[in-house]
């Protein structure tokens, strides 16, 4: 029997209301999305002084424990300050709650951290450990401070809570503080070089100074001080939630400004953030405006009448989508997460220029072979198998390193990568005498 | 204690899903969420083997935990043998399927009239033992469950059973036996139990003369295809030069062959040479101790060779795994004391401050704890950062002992300064 994934399962973005809607072509997925648990990897690294202790199976805690170890040994000043705590048969059946305070407490003595997360996965979840009654009964004969992530995979479809959850925890560090009328705080933002972007060297060229950056560069002891902020500038939708409880406890204002793609959004947010801080900084901003302005008119003829699916970057899916539609781009089918802050905004943005691709969950390349033939895109982006891209044709365009930089020069850089992959694309085509421009077949 | 600096055991599901990747065109899927396949599709590189089988996830959600409800598993099993019509498919437990109960046999026993493919399930969830346990089921159910009748007979072919990707040098040890039976016998490789092979290998596994076992988790499943097919097996792994001729003497015997004496003869004047020249290079150093680590069998066969042919007095021997199933070997007295099973990381640093060891033959973890000991050869897995590419570097064989020598060698003149004289 011939069995073929069909389109038709899907919803288009038009269709689009709630996560539910976003479906998956297939059963059986390949790779799989991540886990709240790489979530936490991802993020709690950073934090100097910070120790992390997994709970979980062998499996869990090795597969995180080999990651945050080569992390750590590829980027400059992260230490690896992850430990396990691996359970067997008998703490499924019986608990471990003893167990667990026995090693907080010896890693309370032996490491003598300022503050050690405890993360809960999967089959603590389950059988129900209660991690806060454990923080309330032994918080007072430690001198780390305790703190709880939970991060089981079956209530959610990726490792963004884990984020979330990592991010949200740390309020606990902080503490009351004077205002410092001139610092901001960066949220969100998980790369090194912040002070390098666009948009924070012209904040430091109006003398404005970065008291924190959260998670790439802080301490525990850093981020006590994270209240004397006069703004949260949050440049990454997973520290929304931080940004909030900030708020609330600390009266911190922020301002919402990710990696956008869209030249009216940042815009925008460059002059949010400058009536927040009372700067003027109209001057640069048009400048920069009309490099990219220039930029996007050059390319739009390029660009124009290419038809892609988006698989994945570190933007966001819809926002990015966008972008390339404003730039005269055929969107055939987007691979989202889940729906996320102002999702709802960046379709409407799809719709009203006249497309409406189909929808469909990220990290499940396995079922899109068959459909390549009938979608026929030009361009993939994001992470696949390179081959079978080229045996079909399809030019692919990876933006990782997108995920530095703030400001115009997201886009401006999107655009370049883009545009230096379709001359690569082009020439390695004239080279193998192939068809310039061919879609799938 | 269960709290780890460095890394836990792996489970027997690890193991499991080991063995089973490196299989081309095997299709498996894991009944669990997703993140677990995710990070196991990562652990692979760290293998520094390839992701050579079809591997899916069902993921799972709250109603298949609070409900029970394994609808999900039973659609994703008959879609994957629709779209890609596999002879066999493995189904995998997760731990969390496992702990709610979800009975992965029943499930594959019900529906196996719908599918086309034969389903092959897998229940152990991660919490019965350590990877030894999930590599030696595989094993055994390959030869139960994939294993077809044979056909034919292809003369002059053998299989080997036991060289799987957890081995830290698998790829390359595969090609020297590989040399050196087809050197010395005129044999040809049949298929792989289950290191770089192919579900097509494994079904005609049954068409060659013999079986060759290297670690006793591939006995079982030679003791089956003894059974089923009339196989016969040898056990054993070549290290050393000894090591070597014993192994390939040994299977002479074992099968009645006749082997090339002139290619013996020229492995055993070059082994001469080399043990000479290791011995010069050596015979200065005051104490030349060391420490090994690795799996059992790994750690017992390649012992004579750095003990007895190049007198490096081996003072513990570290199993990286339980010591629960080593009852296919005898091990002896003077090994027995030597022999440290599963030692926790605090028991790891101890050793290696009590024994002051000058060389480590260890694991990615083990060299990492003793960074300050000049000279280090990483033998076995858990790797952290060494990338192996080339196959060309074997641990077995006449090329295994002559390599290791080399590596020997070099560290001995690089670090010649910091090695105490005996004079």
């Amino acid at each position: 029997m011939h069995y073929e994934y069909r389109l038709d399962k899907l919803k288009k973005v038009s269709e689009t209301e709630t996560a539910k809607d976003i479906k998956q072509l297939s059963h059986a997925q390949f790779p799989g999305t991540h886990c709240p648990l790489f979530g936490v990897a991802l993020t709690a690294g950073y934090v100097k002084d910070l120790f992390t202790l997994v709970v979980g199976t062998d499996e869990c805690t090795y597969y995180t424990k080999t990651f945050t170890m080569e992390r750590s040994n590829s980027i400059e000043g992260l230490e690896d300050n992850f430990l396990s705590f691996a359970i067997n048969q008998d703490d499924v059946v019986f608990g471990c709650q003893e167990k667990l305070e026995k090693a907080i407490k010896k890693i309370d003595q032996e490491y003598k951290p300022k503050a050690i997360l405890l993360v809960t996965t999967c089959v603590l979840e389950i059988i129900g450990e209660d991690f806060e009654a454990i923080v309330y009964a032994i918080q007072d004969e430690v001198k780390a401070k305790l703190m709880v992530v939970h991060t089981e995979h079956f209530k959610c479809n990726s490792h963004i809570p884990g984020i979330e959850r990592s991010l949200e925890a740390l309020i606990e560090l902080m503490e009351e503080q004077p205002t410092k009328e001139n610092a901001i705080n960066i949220i969100g933002h998980r790369y090194d070089g912040v002070e390098n972007t666009e948009l924070l060297k012209l904040l430091q060229s109006k003398g404005i100074e970065i008291n924190l950056v959260l998670p790439s560069s802080c301490s525990v002891d850093r981020i006590a001080t994270a209240p004397q902020a006069a703004l949260n500038i949050v440049t990454d939708f997973t520290a929304i939630n931080l940004a909030e409880k900030m708020k609330k406890k600390f009266g911190i204002d922020y301002v919402y400004f990710d990696k956008y793609l869209s030249l009216d959004r940042v815009e925008k947010g460059y002059y949010e953030v400058a009536e927040k801080l009372n700067i003027d900084i109209k001057k640069e901003v048009a400048a920069y405006r009309a490099a990219a302005d220039a930029m996007m008119e050059t390319l739009k003829p390029v660009f124009g009448g290419k038809t892609f699916i988006y698989g994945n970057t570190p933007m966001l899916a819809f926002e990015f989508s966008s972008f390339l539609c404003e730039m005269g781009m055929i969107p055939k089918l987007i691979m989202a997460r889940d729906l996320y802050i102002n999702d709802d905004q960046y379709m409407k943005e799809i719709n009203e220029l006249g497309f409406d691709p189909y929808v469909t969950r990220i990290a499940n390349i396995a079922p899109l072979q068959q459909i390549y033939g009938e979608l026929k895109p030009n361009i993939y982006v994001g992470h696949e198998n390179p081959r079978n891209l080229m045996e079909r044709g399809i030019m692919q365009v990876t933006l990782d390193m997108v995920a530095k930089k703030l400001g115009f020069e997201v886009p401006m850089t999107v655009m370049k990568i883009i545009s230096a992959a379709m001359n690569n694309f082009e020439s390695m085509n004239k080279m193998t005498g192939k068809e310039n421009h061919h879609a799938a077949s | 204690m269960q709290l780890h600096k460095y890394l836990p055991l792996p489970s027997d599901r690890m193991g499991t899903l080991w063995a089973l990747t490196s299989i081309k065109d095997a299709c498996i899927i894991e009944y669990g969420p997703a993140g677990t396949t995710h990070y196991g599709i990562e652990g692979f590189m760290q293998l520094n083997a390839e992701l050579r089988a079809k591997l899916y996830t069902t993921h799972m959600d709250e109603t298949n935990i609070v409900m029970g409800d394994c609808e999900r598993l039973e659609e994703t099993i008959k879609e994957v043998d629709a779209v890609y019509n596999p002879p066999v498919i493995f189904v995998l437990a997760s731990t969390i399927s496992s702990i709610i109960g979800a009975d992965i046999e029943n499930i594959c026993e019900n529906i196996q009239n719908e599918v086309k493919a034969k389903l092959v399930p897998f229940s152990g969830g991660g919490l019965r033992g350590d990877y030894t346990l999930g590599i030696k089921e595989v094993l055994t159910s390959l030869a139960m469950d994939v294993v077809k009748e044979p056909t034919e007979k292809l003369p002059k072919t053998y299989n080997i059973i036991g060289c799987n990707i957890d081995q830290y040098n698998f790829a390359s040890d595969l090609k020297e036996l590989e040399g050196l039976m087809e050197a010395y016998f005129g044999y040809k490789l049949h298929a792989v139990f289950s290191g770089n092979s192919s579900i097509q290998e494994i079904q005609e596994a049954s068409k060659a003369e013999f079986n060759i076992v290297l670690r006793g988790e591939g006995i079982k499943c030679a003791e089956v295809l003894k059974e089923k097919f009339q196989m016969d097996y040898y056990f054993g792994a070549p290290y050393g030069f000894k090591g070597t001729i014993n192994w390939l003497k040994g299977i002479e015997k074992s099968f009645s062959l006749k082997g090339n004496d002139l290619f013996l003869g020229r492995q055993m004047e070059k082994s001469r040479r080399l043990i000479m020249r290791m011995k010069q290079s050596t015979f200065t150093i005051k104490q030349f101790r060391g420490i090994l680590s690795g799996n059992f069998d790994f750690v017992m066969d390649i012992y004579p060779f750095l003990m007895d042919e190049l007198s490096i007095n081996l003072t513990k021997l570290i199993v990286n795994h339980s010591g629960k199933d080593i009852s296919h070997r005898n091990v002896v007295e003077t090994m027995k004391e030597k022999l440290i099973f599963n030692p926790s990381e605090e028991a790891k640093e101890d050793l290696l401050l009590k024994e002051e060891p000058q060389i480590i033959f260890g694991d990615g973890i083990l060299l990492e704890m003793g960074k300050e000991v000049s000279m280090m050869i990483q033998v076995s897995n858990p790797n952290l950062h060494q990338i192996q590419i080339f196959e060309g570097t074997p641990f077995m064989g006449f090329n295994g002992a002559i390599y290791l020598i080399e590596v020997l060698l070099n560290q001995i003149s690089h670090n010649r300064k910091n090695l105490k004289s005996k004079f």
